[in-house]
């Protein structure tokens, strides 16, 4: 876990220090859209953390949009 | 070069670069296996027909791009389908392209810990294709356009280079028997190569109006060339791979490395797919870059942000946690990529787009109309 966390603090700090300097300049409504993505930043990053198998991205196009596409190609693999 | 209102703009030749860099950067190391196993023999008739219908979507891309000279996708979708519909389709948009994103940067870590360094955790590569990848983005698409000409350029000349180098090894009778399993398994190809590179190609209309205004006119040209060079390219790796590999073709990952590392020419020449999959990873870094452009600008715009880098280091971050801890198994990302994402790109991307164009079409005949008979 202690790698993990490590790994995100790291990749973390490379990315924000990006706009460091902006950050001071932001008006309020852009703060709260930054803000925002501590929503899927926090839950993701619990999950990488503790190595939990959560629900993701993936498993919501797997279950909508999949669902067609395994007919799809159920019917394309079927042999004549 | 910056216009009058600071933005930066490309000539059309860079829009040419990327948009080379975009279709066949990460395809031509994903691609050829896949569809080997899909289609078989066949396989290189299912890039011809997916090549053309990838020829037909930019026809309609280029239209709107005519119409709507100056709205980036999916900006223009608020003029065509309303505010509310517009940003469902944006959302879903924005949805598709985290994936995407995370699908590359995943890819490329996949690739590195499969063949080069097995040793090493995924989790670096990863981190180290976002974060490059981030700031290649906040230097702007200037930057891009004038340092993917050198990447392109390489990536290219090795694919050829590897074209040649295998043609003593190649056997064209490993392409028969054509129509083994019947048509189906070239349906399934082309269900594969088209929703995967031939149908992203929409997202380029969110770069169309970075071109100058003044190299606007060859836009279409440009892009219709590069579309079937792309498809020459990616149909000349699927045929150096059946031919060099026969039977195996469909079992071996990343195709053209494999076939990279059969090469031998006499005692001095050997072991060059290292080389070759440095350049390859190039192109797969190139996409995510163009990518996470895409995504940064529709995201800006559809929370009105003034600075479009401020959401930048958010986005790149949750596509790197995306791409960590999305799949437990190789299996889980197989199964996303090669069957649920073309469905994807032609729901959200493909079927907007073409009702779009439909519907401006129409709107545009029924003005012309009126006006002739006001007339």
């Amino acid at each position: 876990m202690a790698e993990k966390i490590a790994v995100m603090v790291f990749v973390g700090i490379f990315l924000f220090a990006l706009i460091i300097r902006r950050i001071k300049r932001l008006h309020r409504r852009e703060r709260w859209i930054l803000l925002l993505y501590v929503i899927p930043i926090g839950y993701l990053s619990l999950m990488y953390a503790t190595n939990r198998d959560w629900p993701n991205l993936h498993d919501l196009a797997n279950l909508s949009i999949g669902e067609l596409a395994n007919i799809i190609v159920g019917w394309l693999k079927k042999q004549p | 070069m910056n216009n009058d209102t600071g933005k930066q703009t490309i000539s059309v030749g860079q829009l040419a670069i990327l948009f080379v860099s975009f279709m066949i950067g990460s395809s031509i190391v994903y691609i050829p296996n896949p569809m080997i196993q899909f289609a078989g023999n066949m396989a290189w008739l299912s890039l011809i027909a997916s090549t053309l219908m990838g020829i037909i979507l930019l026809s309609l891309a280029l239209y709107l791009f005519r119409c709507y000279p100056d709205a980036p996708y999916p900006e223009y979708l608020n003029q065509i389908f309303g505010r509310w519909i517009s940003s469902v389709f944006a959302i879903l948009l924005m949805l598709m392209l985290y994936l995407m994103l995370s699908y590359i940067v995943l890819g490329i870590g996949n690739f590195f810990v499969n063949t080069m360094m097995v040793e090493t955790p995924m989790y670096v590569f990863n981190g180290l294709t976002i974060i490059t990848a981030a700031y290649t983005v906040h230097a702007g698409i200037e930057v891009m356009g004038r340092m993917f000409f050198l990447l392109v350029s390489s990536m290219l000349a090795f694919v050829i280079l590897i074209d040649f180098m295998a043609a003593p090894i190649a056997r064209i009778e490993t392409l028969l028997p054509l129509f083994a399993d019947g048509m189906k398994p070239v349906l399934h190809g082309i269900y594969f190569s088209f929703g995967f590179p031939f149908a992203e190609l929409f997202l380029f209309s969110a770069l169309f109006p970075f071109v100058r205004k003044e190299s606007r006119p060859s836009v279409g040209k440009w892009m219709y060339a590069m579309t079937a060079i792309s498809g020459f390219f990616l149909l000349t790796v699927v045929l150096v791979t059946i031919m060099t590999l026969g039977p195996l073709a469909g079992d071996r990952k990343f195709s053209l490395y494999s076939v990279a590392r059969l090469i031998q020419i006499g005692q001095f020449i050997s072991g060059i797919e290292a080389v070759v999959g440095i350049a390859l990873i190039a192109g797969s870094f190139m996409k995510a870059t163009i990518v996470l452009f895409i995504l940064n600008q529709a995201t800006s715009k559809f929370f009105k942000l003034q600075d479009d880098k401020t959401v930048l280091p958010a986005i790149a971050f949750v596509a790197f946690l995306l791409s960590v801890t999305m799949f437990q198994k190789e299996s889980e990302f197989s199964y996303s990529v090669n069957d649920v994402w073309p469905m994807i790109t032609f729901t959200v991307g493909v079927g907007p787009m073409v009702l779009a164009a439909i519907i401006t079409f129409m709107k545009r005949w029924i003005s012309a109309r009126k006006q002739a008979r006001k007339s």
